[in-house]
């Protein structure tokens, strides 16, 4: 008789988020009206069952990595009030012919027992649902069957379900069309980035002006990226003078510039280029005063700049 | 200039290459009609073994094709047979036929079983693979129903999830709809997060708290409008 995994914990296929710790997502007008319109639906259950429809449950996000995909399920997930479990990859995919089958199958199995209900969240999802491909060898076969398994379980599960991949193009076609949301993540445009640099720059802040010249100057970065050269200041303010390094402003920026990079294939941002030569550093008071000092209110006649996409960048090697 | 007249003949790399195709599709031809010989002395051995070749062909097509291909093969067959009058029954009716048989022999076993029931409680007894239930109704007539028995709790998650993810003991606010929107109106004016609903997910009200906490900051919860 085959051995049978004895069932597990559903905490042990991933990490559990829980609702009271989301971050509020930093995003473009047309994905925070989708994704209201998305909430709005799951809330009026009720009465679309009644027209005979059931609301979508199940949504892909696609974007270069840092935009935030992980960020947003998870505020989707505590705006339901569910918890979610970020699904690891090494503790589904398994060494032994057949067994990722069934820990897929026994994950869902969990999943659907859970009570609170959990929001399910796979993450890297292509490394999961690349497109099924002839078998040439028995490493084809086991791939095909985790993807023909993932199709089925995904057709039937009965709860909330997000997938995320930068590689949108990977996945395999039936399991793109059973998904019923499909939102691409693009690169923040000023106004997010602008609200992305007050977010991660506090306790300190930012002038209006100031706060814009560098906005504009991050422009291609994501999220991540400005986020870890936000924190890089910050480590700098903190540990430059205990090593007893050069603190004037340019100083500074040049040493996060140069540990902390954009990936080769996204675009890199002036600030990148220019260094503390940049404009947008001149324009930055230095020391950074505290954020109560600072009244940064968005300039109100700037026009705004257009979110530039990758897309046509995307998956070059 | 004149064009240069070159006679295309034997000797030229074009008909060398046209004849090394023909050469090797004659050579195949001559290794099919071998085979077939090989075939037909294959049938002649079984033959001479007293198996007969029109089954073994049939068995051999039959085997060549997949099992839906064949029952679609067989279903059609007798339906058609049964159209052309080879047939005295007609295939549904067969295939009922065949049905009650372990129909009819559950039911008198559920009957025979009512006698049993006890008037006050209930029986609950395997029959054909399926669980029964048996009780009597309030005017003593036993009665019959299939049970699709569930553990309470499935077992493969219900010990452990309940460690894993533990209910979240929230105090519920206890009010109307309105309320509840005029709660989540309060949360933003005390400037708490909007996933500060305190409604559990399966709540109508929840909705409700988000809608108020949007109208009265004029957003949707996710940061302010640019």
């Amino acid at each position: 008789m085959a051995r049978r995994t004895a069932p597990r914990d559903i905490a042990s296929y991933g990490d559990l988020f829980d609702p009271k710790e989301a971050a509020e997502p930093i995003l473009g007008r047309a994905v925070r009206d989708s994704l209201t319109e998305w909430l709005t639906e799951i809330w009026a259950a009720d009465d679309l069952v009644k027209v005979g429809l059931q609301p979508r449950r199940r949504a892909m996000f696609d974007g270069v990595p840092g935009v935030g995909k992980t960020t947003l399920a998870h505020h989707l997930a505590a705006r339901l009030g569910l918890p979610m479990l970020a699904v690891r990859p090494d503790k589904l995919i398994s060494k032994w012919v057949g067994q990722s089958s069934e820990q897929i199958g026994a994950l869902f199995d969990a999943a659907a027992a859970a009570d609170p209900p959990i929001l399910l969240f796979l993450d890297e999802f292509d490394a999961y649902a690349r497109h099924r491909r002839r078998s040439e060898q028995g490493a084809d076969d086991e791939r095909n069957m985790i993807v023909d398994t993932f199709l089925q379980r995904v057709e039937q599960h009965s709860g909330f379900l997000i997938a995320a991949t930068n590689f949108a193009d990977h996945v395999d076609q039936a399991m793109w069309r059973r998904f019923d949301i499909h939102i691409t993540l693009e690169l923040p445009g000023l106004a997010e980035r602008r609200r992305i640099i007050q977010r991660y720059l506090m306790p300190y802040g930012l002038p209006a002006d100031a706060l814009e010249s560098l906005a504009i100057a991050l422009e291609t970065a994501s999220p991540a990226l400005i986020r870890s050269f936000c924190e890089g200041l910050k480590r700098q303010i903190i540990l430059g003078p205990l090593l007893k390094l050069d603190m004037s402003r340019g100083a500074v920026i040049d040493r996060v510039v140069s540990t902390v990079h954009p990936h080769k294939d996204v675009g890199k941002p002036r600030l990148w280029s220019h260094g503390s030569q940049d404009q947008s550093v001149r324009a930055m008071p230095w020391p950074l005063p505290a954020a109560e000092e600072v009244k940064a209110e968005p300039p109100v006649c700037r026009p705004d700049v257009a979110v530039v996409s990758l897309n046509d960048r995307r998956n070059k090697p | 200039m004149p064009e240069a007249k070159t006679q295309r003949g034997t000797n030229t790399i074009v008909a060398d290459e046209l004849r090394g195709y023909i050469h090797r599709i004659e050579r195949i031809e001559e290794m099919r009609s071998q085979s077939a010989d090989d075939i037909r002395a294959v049938y002649a051995e079984a033959k001479a073994h007293g198996y007969t070749p029109k089954y073994i062909r049939k068995v051999i097509k039959a085997r060549k094709q997949t099992p839906s291909d064949r029952d679609d093969e067989r279903a059609m067959m007798d339906l058609y047979e049964t159209a052309a009058g080879l047939r005295d029954e007609l295939p549904l009716f067969r295939a009922v036929g065949a049905m009650s048989v372990d129909l009819t022999a559950r039911e008198s076993v559920v009957e025979a079983l009512k006698q049993l029931v006890p008037l006050a409680g209930e029986i609950v007894v395997r029959v054909g693979g399926v669980a029964v239930r048996l009780w009597r109704d309030e005017a003593g007539n036993p009665q019959a129903e299939d049970v699709v028995d569930r553990p309470a709790s499935a077992p493969s998650a219900a010990g452990n999830t309940g460690s894993a993810t533990p209910k979240p003991k929230v105090d519920v606010p206890d009010c109307d709809d309105a309320g509840a929107e005029e709660l989540g109106r309060e949360a933003f004016r005390n400037d708490q997060p909007i996933i500060s609903n305190p409604f559990p997910w399966d709540d109508p009200r929840r909705a409700l708290w988000d809608v108020g906490w949007r109208k009265e900051s004029g957003g949707d919860g996710m940061g302010p409008d640019d």
